[in-house]
């Protein structure tokens, strides 16, 4: 019978985090201050470790509240150069949307209702074969938004028509700044 | 550099029982639960932060689900029906759960998680839910949805997710 399974027992059994491994940190962005219209990933050296790159955040927009949707272009491109498919639960219905040679590529549900009201929606979000030259880029993600008012969960993956390296990552809300406490991370996974 | 998701803990259930993970301390950003069901009994998963059980008040979620044959969405807040409100995802036979919960340890937002629910023979579920407190979480309990215990041979691992 398990029980109670209290912290000491994990770290005996070497829990310890300073191992190199496979899944790593890159780096963290947090918003100060005042709110911010996208934060960047721009790429350095240590991306040529990774086949993969993970975006985990918690993060709120300040729109005029409900869910709203999160954007992520690669490369400053700014071009209907993506395209993307979701499949939602918005309170009591379930619906797939999509958008084909779109500018505005939908990775992620985020909460609109403002830092003030502590709602931040949870997103992680996979970037498959990042550095591929060969293969256009795809991404997945599962995101929520718990508002005051509507709730949502969806799936959702998104295509960027290039075979370009990914060198840089902007993420931003459609309709709002990203919000003051809202946390952004991105992890490498060697290949 | 240092590997950034840390095995914490890892348990399989002798005789049904609850499981609660204490003390858990500050070190990490993200929280990583995975779930693989054993016996045979189908139910929903409760998990209880800091002891906090009045889920009617402080819990609320809400879950898209596909069966084979149509997708359907629904939620879970306020005095409707408490006894779901903390539900993490079914747990059923030859099923798993994947749950994140992001910023556990923050003060300044409340604990919003993911759950990706799967069951080969029923349906394929995502989910996402909150506790509605500014509380950093030191403890979860994981029960069945009605508070009980969970069938015997599931395995439970929790991992911490570190970020600067």
């Amino acid at each position: 019978m398990p029980g109670l399974i209290p912290w000491g027992i994990w770290a005996a059994a070497g829990a310890g985090g300073s191992t190199a491994g496979s899944y790593e940190l890159i780096s963290t962005s947090l918003v100060t201050g005042s709110s911010v219209a996208s934060v960047t990933f721009s790429s350095n050296a240590a991306w040529a470790n990774y086949k993969h790159l993970q975006i985990r955040c918690a993060a709120v927009e300040t729109a005029g509240g409900g869910i709203d949707s999160m954007i992520m272009r690669f490369n400053g491109d700014n071009a209907a150069n993506y395209a993307w498919h979701g499949l939602s639960g918005i309170n009591s219905t379930a619906s797939s949307t999509s958008g084909a040679t779109s500018s505005t590529p939908y990775i992620a549900f985020i909460n609109g209702d403002g830092a003030a009201n502590l709602r931040f929606s949870p997103i992680v979000i996979d970037i498959l074969d990042f550095a591929s030259t060969s293969k256009t880029k795809t991404s997945r993600s599962l995101s929520g938004s718990l508002g005051a008012v509507d709730k949502g969960v969806t799936l959702k993956s998104t295509l960027w028509n290039s075979t370009a390296a990914i060198t840089s990552i902007v993420l931003s809300g459609a309709s709002g700044n990203l919000d003051v406490g809202s946390r952004f991370s991105l992890y490498g996974l060697r290949g | 550099m240092a590997n950034a998701m840390v095995a914490l803990a890892n348990t399989t259930v002798g005789t049904s029982a609850t499981v609660t993970f204490g003390s858990i301390p500050a070190t990490y950003r993200d929280l990583r639960i995975i779930i693989r069901v054993g016996g045979t009994t189908s139910t929903g998963s409760g998990i209880t932060f800091n002891s906090d059980t009045n889920y009617s008040a402080n819990y609320s979620r809400v879950v898209m689900t596909g069966n084979g044959t149509s997708a359907s969405s629904f939620t879970n807040s306020g005095a409707g029906n408490p006894a779901a409100n903390h539900d993490a995802g079914a747990l059923r036979t030859d099923g798993q759960l994947i749950i994140d919960i992001l910023d556990y340890s923050a003060t300044d937002k409340h604990k919003t998680f993911l759950s990706r629910q799967d069951a080969a023979g029923n349906e394929t579920t995502a989910l996402a839910g909150r506790w509605a407190s500014t509380s950093a979480i030191t403890s979860i309990m994981l029960a069945n949805d009605s508070g009980g215990g969970l069938s015997s041979g599931t395995t439970i691992s929790l991992y911490g997710i570190v970020s600067a």
